[in-house]
C-alpha cells in the first residue's frame, strides 16, 4: 500500500531533501506545495497520510497553516520541519496540533524511527519494484536560499537563548549585488532615523566576506530596556549590545552555513562602522575595490517590539566559485 | 628529500611560538581557573606562570568585573561562536604597566582581546583561550586625531 504524503515548503532545495530523506519502503505518493495555501487545497481535495510542513513561508506561513486545518477539522498527522529551532517556536507548533517537529536539515535515521511510529509500514515483496520519487530541478539561488534558510534558524535560536526572547524569523534574500545595487538595498533598510553599524570580516578555507550588523538607534533603546543589561561604570553599554548582538548574529549564521558547506569559518575583530549615523554616511565608508558581491539579507524582529536588526553577509568576487563548489554536493546528488 | 622533523621537536616548536609570539594567550576552563600563561602575559601583567597557573582569573585580577566577563564568554561556552572585547568597549581588560617609555605615550595597554571556544574531540566545549592583542598604537593614533 502506498502512503500518500505532502511536503509543503517554499524552497526547491528543501521539497527535494525531504522527498529525498524519505526511505523507498515507504512507497510514498508525494505531492508538494510551495506555500500554506497551495497546501490546504491539496488537503481539501485529496486524503493524504502524512504532511511534512515548513514554518516560514511566503503567503501563507507553518502557523498560520496548522491553525486552518485546525478550524476546517482536516484530519491529517503533521510534522513540522523547520530551520527555526528556537525552543518556542517548537512549543508553539506542538500546541497547535503538530505531533513532532524535526530540524532542518533533516536526520535520516530520525526520520526513520518517527515513522516507524506514525505509519503502520509492511514488508517490502522482494519482487516489488522501489522506484525514486522525481523532484524538480534546481537553480542555484533555491540552494542559496534555502542554505541561508538554516542558517538564520540557526542564529535566531542563538539570539533567543541568549535574550530570552522569541525572535520573528524573516525570509531571507539572495542577490548578486553590483556596488551601487548594495547601496540602494543598505538605503532601503535604513528608511528611518540614524543607526548604528558594526563590520565584522570572516573567512574560511579562501572563503572571505564581510558582514554587516545594522541597528536603528530606536531599536538599540528597545534593546536596552528590554535586556536590563547590567550597566557599569566607565563603559559604553549601547555599544557593548552592539557588539554582542552582532557578535551572536554572525557567528551563528557563520557556524550555520560553515555545517552545511563543510568549512569552517573564523570571524575577526568587530569593526564599528559608526553610531547614531545617517545611512549615507555609513554608505560612504562602504566603497571598496570590489564589483560584484552575493549577498544574504536577513532581517530579524523580535516579538512583541519595533526592534529590527538588519543581517547583510557579502562573499566578495574570488569567493563565490569556492563557495559554489563548497555547496554543490546539495545540487546534484542524483 | 623534505621531511617533518620528529613530532616531539614539532611539539618543542608550538610550545616555543606560544610563549615567544607577540600576542597574549590564556586558556580558561569553565570555572574561570587559568591552564596556560604565555609569555606575553607574564611580561606584561608582572604575573609569573606559577602565580597564575591553577588559579582563578578573578582572584588574581581583582579588576575585572566577574558579572560582565562571564556574560562575554557565555556565548563562547553555549553556542561556540568567538567573542570580542575590543578596547573601545573596555580599554583594558588585565591592567598592564606601561613598560615603553618613550614610544608608549599611554599609562596602560590598550587590548582588543578574542575569546575563542576550544572544542574537545568530542565535541564539547569545556575551555576556552583568549587571545591577547595589544592596540595601544591604533587608541592612541585615534586619539591624536580626534584632539586635533
Amino acid at each position: 500500500m502506498a502512503t500518500s504524503i505532502l511536503i509543503c515548503d517554499d524552497s526547491a532545495l528543501a521539497r527535494k531533501q525531504m522527498a529525498r530523506a524519505l526511505p523507498a519502503s515507504l512507497q510514498a505518493e508525494v505531492t508538494f506545495a510551495v506555500n500554506g495555501l497551495e497546501a490546504l487545497q491539496h488537503l481539501q481535495k485529496d486524503k493524504f497520510d502524512l504532511m511534512f510542513l515548513d514554518l516560514t513561508m511566503p503567503e501563507m506561513d507553518g502557523y498560520e497553516t496548522l491553525e486552518a486545518i485546525r478550524q476546517q477539522d482536516i484530519d491529517i498527522k503533521v510534522i513540522v520541519v523547520s530551520g527555526d529551532i528556537q525552543p518556542q517556536a517548537q512549543a508553539r507548533v506542538k500546541a497547535l496540533g503538530a505531533v513532532e517537529f524535526l530540524k532542518k536539515p533533516v536526520d535520516k535515521a530520525l526520520l526513520k524511527t518517527l515513522l516507524k511510529e506514525l505509519i503502520p509500514s509492511e514488508p517490502v515483496a522482494f519482487d516489488e519494484v522501489i522506484h525514486r520519487i522525481s523532484t524538480p530541478a534546481l537553480r542555484r539561488r533555491d540552494v542559496y536560499l534555502e542554505v541561508a534558510n538554516v542558517a538564520i534558524g540557526r542564529a535566531a535560536d542563538s539570539l533567543a537563548r541568549h535574550f530570552d526572547v522569541f525572535v520573528n524569523l524573516p525570509l531571507p534574500n539572495v542577490n548578486v549585488f553590483e556596488v551601487s545595487e548594495l547601496h540602494m538595498t543598505m538605503r532601503h533598510l535604513a528608511s528611518n532615523s540614524a543607526m548604528s553599524g558594526v563590520c565584522q570580516g570572516f573567512s574560511g578555507e579562501g572563503i572571505a566576506g564581510e558582514a554587516l550588523v545594522l541597528l536603528s538607534d530606536s531599536s538599540v533603546k528597545d534593546l536596552m530596556t528590554m535586556m536590563k543589561y547590567p550597566v557599569e561604570s566607565g563603559c559604553d553599554s549601547e555599544l557593548e549590545l552592539l557588539m554582542d548582538v552582532s557578535n551572536i548574529l554572525v557567528g551563528s549564521f557563520l557556524k550555520g552555513l560553515g555545517q552545511q558547506g563543510e568549512v569552517k569559518f573564523f570571524q575577526s575583530h568587530p569593526v564599528l562602522l559608526g553610531q547614531h549615523l545617517s545611512i549615507e554616511s555609513m554608505i560612504e565608508q562602504t566603497e571598496g575595490n570590489w564589483r560584484r558581491t552575493m549577498t544574504f539579507e536577513v532581517s530579524y524582529g523580535i516579538e512583541g517590539t519595533d526592534i529590527k536588526c538588519d543581517l547583510l553577509l557579502m562573499f566578495v568576487d574570488e569567493s563565490l566559485p569556492l563557495l559554489d563548489n563548497k555547496l554543490s554536493y546539495l545540487m546534484d546528488e542524483d | 628529500m623534505f621531511a617533518l622533523p620528529a613530532e616531539f621537536e614539532q611539539f618543542h616548536w608550538m610550545v616555543d611560538m606560544v610563549q615567544h609570539v607577540d600576542v597574549g594567550l590564556v586558556v580558561l576552563d569553565k570555572d574561570y581557573t587559568i591552564h596556560v600563561w604565555n609569555g606575553f602575559m607574564i611580561h606584561h601583567s608582572g604575573k609569573q606562570a606559577h602565580e597564575a597557573i591553577g588559579k582563578k582569573i578573578f582572584d588574581i585580577f581583582p579588576e575585572i568585573p566577574a558579572e560582565w566577563f562571564t556574560a562575554k564568554s557565555k556565548p563562547v561556552f553555549e553556542l561556540g561562536c568567538r567573542s570580542f572585547l575590543i578596547w573601545r568597549q573596555r580599554p583594558y581588560l588585565f591592567k598592564c604597566r606601561n613598560v615603553r617609555p618613550i614610544t608608549q605615550q599611554a599609562p596602560f595597554m590598550y587590548q582588543n582581546i578574542t575569546l575563542n571556544p576550544m572544542t574537545s574531540p568530542k565535541g564539547d566545549i569545556d575551555y576556552l583561550f583568549m587571545a591577547v592583542e595589544d592596540a595601544t598604537a591604533e587608541a592612541l593614533a585615534e586619539g591624536r586625531i580626534q584632539d586635533k
